[in-house]
């Protein structure tokens, strides 16, 4: 029985060691962060301009699931994309704008293209002269850095979204823009701490 | 004989060693791994777990036999705990990680889930810049421990069981390791070769609720020969292994993720040595293929 002993403490020494449950400690998931509005735009002129009933505030804690947040340690943004809905022969001219609920906005991206090229969707990757981001780009990436870092500590932050601009002819009624900027946040799954003061909800206003 | 009186009793207490050492290990790794596992898409998650598909395929289709020596008839009841663990070798710490789209750099090296920091990769016109996701297991081995009955001689055949079912707890699935196989002894038709032979089939399964589904074969051929207490045992061996993960991603878009990835392992070579010890046995071996795999152990019963 000694013998026996010997060899279970030794099996549980050499299992327990051998290290499959050696977690890196702090390690980082970067998690997809898509902040995006759907939203009507007027028709019967030719303006889009992102006031109350055309733009729409995102709950960023909607967006990802529930137990990341209070854990996350930084945003990132890689991508900033612009879908067109609806059928319009015109152009449209303008920039897609964010803002913190109430806050002052920023322009986000400038836009120039047919209504119609924006149909399946445009990043700021593959059209130069459809979207762009704002310049100076150095500043437009900081300034959302800066926006979408704030929810590292404002677990209920909500930002909103819209456009300004122009058409090249009336437009008709019926027409929806989807803006979508895509971020990452990265979160400590390793970490228990869960301040969770968020709601879940989009709101249209 | 005293020894045999005690085998259920030592059974027991090995079968409940085995189960809380697997039973921690693969719980609370899998609720880490499939945490993060979850915010990865079908087209990213491969590489980031592939080096588990390929560790756990090899070490479980390890420890199947330690001597080639199979009587024609009689019985023969024994009972192994096999400790297996396969080393992580250096490539399976970072993988080739696809950038979002419109990225220059389109691609770019980051960790896997055994790898360290995640790396970022920065897009030369933008300065957007993109990160994959850090390692979650620090470790140089991939160990798996399995109780295995092996039962016979009928016409010089054995057949081998493993079987380890962990239930649901709390939020975990049931976790459930099962495996069978049957060895038979070539040496009974071959009387003049001087050294044990014998051919075994192995097949095994390791299911984690419906995340993880996990299926591998083996075939092999074995050799010993002993002298006294010593047994020096070879093998060669082919094998398969595939790893299903099916999950629903975490990420808003909640779309459902179902891959199937295969072990790097299709063929290895097996050298190792036992002592016998009245009806306890003591047995190690080393296993060379694309992975590398050490397994040892003990058992009772002859």
């Amino acid at each position: 029985m000694k013998t026996m002993s010997i060899l279970l403490v030794g099996l549980m020494a050499v299992l327990g060691t051998t290290g499959f449950n050696c977690i890196n400690d702090g390690f980082l998931v970067s998690v997809n962060l898509p902040v995006s509005a759907e939203f009507a735009i007027n028709g019967g002129g030719n303006t889009i301009v992102a006031t109350q009933g055309q733009v729409v505030d995102v709950q960023l804690s909607s967006q990802i699931d529930q137990g990341y947040v209070g854990k996350m340690k930084a945003v990132r943004m890689y991508d900033i994309r612009l879908t067109t809905i609806g059928t319009y022969s015109g152009a449209i001219t303008g920039t897609l704008v964010i803002m913190p609920k109430n806050g002052a906005s920023f322009t986000l991206a400038d836009i120039n293209g047919n209504w119609a090229d924006f149909n399946a969707g445009k990043s700021v990757f593959q059209n130069q002269q459809a979207i762009q981001i704002h310049k100076p780009v150095l500043i437009t990436v900081q300034n959302l850095q800066n926006l979408l870092n704030q929810f590292i500590t404002n677990n209920a932050l909500v930002v909103t979204l819209g456009a300004n601009g122009t058409s090249s002819s009336t437009l008709p009624q019926g027409l929806r823009l989807r803006i979508e900027v895509l971020a990452q946040v990265d979160v400590d799954l390793s970490s228990n701490d869960n301040n969770n003061n968020g709601n879940n909800n989009n709101v249209n206003h | 004989m005293d020894t045999f009186k005690r085998i259920p009793g030592l059974i027991a207490i090995i079968m409940l060693v085995a189960l809380v050492l697997l039973g921690v290990s693969t719980v609370s790794a899998q609720s880490d791994m499939e945490k993060v596992v979850k915010q990865f898409t079908d087209q990213s998650v491969i590489g980031y777990i592939q080096p588990i598909a390929d560790m756990f395929g090899a070490n479980m289709n390890s420890g199947y036999f330690h001597t080639a020596a199979i009587e024609q008839s009689g019985f023969h009841l024994s009972f192994d705990m096999i400790g297996m663990a396969t080393m992580l070798s250096d490539g399976q710490k970072t993988y080739t990680a696809t950038a979002p789209p419109g990225f220059n750099p389109a691609t770019f090296q980051t960790a896997t889930m055994f790898g360290g920091k995640g790396a970022v990769v920065t897009d030369a016109a933008t300065g957007l810049s993109y990160r994959g996701s850090d390692g979650v297991f620090n470790t140089q081995v991939f160990p798996l421990a399995v109780p295995q009955l092996t039962l016979g001689n009928l016409y010089g055949t054995q057949v081998l069981i493993r079987y380890i079912p962990i239930p649901k707890m709390d939020n975990f699935p049931n976790v459930t390791l099962w495996g069978i196989g049957a060895r038979h002894s070539i040496s009974q038709y071959l009387p003049d070769v001087p050294v044990d032979l014998a051919a075994g089939i192995f097949y095994s399964s390791f299911t984690v609720g419906d995340f993880i589904n996990y299926k591998g074969l083996a075939i092999n051929g074995e050799a010993s020969m002993s002298w006294s207490i010593l047994t020096v045992y070879s093998g060669l061996q082919w094998e398969k292994s595939s790893m299903d993960l099916s999950y629903v991603s975490q990420d808003v878009s909640h779309t459902s993720v179902s891959v199937t990835m295969d072990g790097a392992n299709t063929f290895r070579f097996i050298l190792g040595v036992g002592l016998g010890l009245g009806p306890l046995k003591i047995f190690g071996d080393a296993n060379f293929g694309s992975m590398t795999t050490f397994s040892a152990g003990f058992g009772f019963g002859g």
